[in-house]
């Protein structure tokens, strides 16, 4: 089996993520799963309902919020913006990925050293 | 984007209809359609980018859990609907009983059938009225019917579509589906694109035939899938009263989603079991 990225593992993640990417600007569903792709060269896809999830999860936090837009030829799409308690959470979260990443690298990365 | 919109009707069609829930298969939407008008744009096939799309769509069940919705459980057994149910069933017995005692023509279209099939075909449709549907590979492609009185059977090759309908013709009530089978065999060379089956009075027993998508559902009757290669399909289970029950274990009853791979199997049942044992 090829290795790949466990989605249990980055379904917890898939928060700050979303945040990275909205820290950059206001975007839309499909436009977020592709910068998500991206920047994870790749390596990572997330499926749209993985997506909405987080997105109806993080509004429901006042982490992001969203706001209705329509494009030049009529499509109507969700925007979402991240807010001042996204920005703050996601740093947070950002701290507890350096720890973890302490932590866990001492049994991962030459077991025990 | 007409199959994306029926599979997320589909899809949604079985969760509760609440405001969230509308709002998010309303945005679904609006990223699947956005996908597909890349695909498209990067000079896939339409119906290859519906196809990917459909079968990188995920989970519902995760959908309603972020919304705060357990989702749904089988059907509660209120006393009334205890009820109404047996009613109900009491009331179709006594329907058959008199159409099965009742039957006075006899219909020149019933009694067996037991063909081979010469054309080739890429899907499988059938459609039962009542009786059982057995579809299973073989040698050969074959068609069987052994019938009743009161129904019509017919099966034709068009446009490498092997269709099979049977239907009642009698106006005195419902037919009873006892002892009525109607049997595909699909020559195990075969590549298929597509199975429908579906009965309304019977079971649906597919054994070790596989599509790039399959579709099989009864709506009072057990649907059995045996034999198949899951490992790189997406499975999707639905019953309304009934269980699920899954490589031998029961599964939480609902709908339930498995698997994310690129040939889509749908199962359903209203009203009975479903079983799927994969390969």
């Amino acid at each position: 089996m090829p290795d790949e990225i466990s989605s249990d593992f980055i379904r917890g993640y898939i928060d700050p993520m979303i945040l990275c990417v909205l820290l950059q600007g206001p975007s839309y569903g499909y436009e977020v799963s592709k910068r998500i792709r991206q920047i994870s060269g790749d390596l990572y896809m997330v499926k749209e309902t993985t997506l909405y999830s987080a997105f109806a999860r993080l509004e429901k936090g006042g982490l992001v919020e969203s706001f209705p837009q329509v494009a030049e030829n009529g499509k109507r799409r969700t925007y979402y913006r991240i807010t001042p308690a996204g920005i703050d959470h996601y740093q947070a979260r950002c701290r507890e990925w350096k720890l973890t990443k302490d932590v866990v690298g001492r049994f991962m990365e030459g077991c025990g050293a | 984007m007409d199959d994306i919109r029926d599979f997320l009707e589909s899809v949604f069609s079985k969760l509760p209809q609440t405001p969230e829930v509308h709002r998010a298969k309303d945005e679904l939407g609006q990223m699947m359609e956005d996908k597909y008008a890349e695909l498209l744009a990067q000079g896939m096939p339409e119906k290859d980018a519906a196809k990917a799309i459909i079968a990188e769509f995920g989970n519902p069940d995760e959908v309603l859990e972020s919304l705060g919705v357990t989702p749904q459980p089988a059907r509660k057994w209120h006393p009334g609907r205890i009820v109404a149910l047996v009613l109900g069933v009491i009331a179709v017995c006594c329907v058959c009983w008199v159409a099965f005692c009742g039957r006075a023509e006899a219909d020149p279209h019933a009694g067996n059938v037991d063909a081979t099939i010469a054309e080739d075909f890429s899907s499988v449709d059938v459609s039962a009225a009542c009786g059982d549907v057995v579809i299973k590979s073989g040698d050969v492609a074959r068609v069987s019917y052994s019938g009743a009185a009161n129904t019509s059977f017919e099966y034709e090759v068009q446009d490498g579509v092997l269709h099979v309908t049977q239907t009642q013709t009698s106006s005195a009530g419902t037919q009873a589906s006892d002892g009525i089978v109607i049997t595909v065999v699909v020559p195990s060379t075969a590549e298929l694109s597509s199975i429908d089956a579906t009965t309304q009075l019977g079971g649906v027993d597919l054994q070790g035939v596989e599509a790039a998508r399959t579709d099989v559902s009864s709506q009072m009757g057990d649907v059995d899938v045996r034999d198949v290669d899951l490992s790189n399909a997406t499975l999707r289970l639905s019953v309304d009263m009934g269980e699920i029950i899954l490589d031998g274990n029961e599964v939480s009853p609902g709908t339930v989603v498995r698997g994310t791979g690129e040939r889509i199997v749908d199962v359903s049942a209203e009203m009975g079991d479903v079983t799927v044992t994969a390969l």
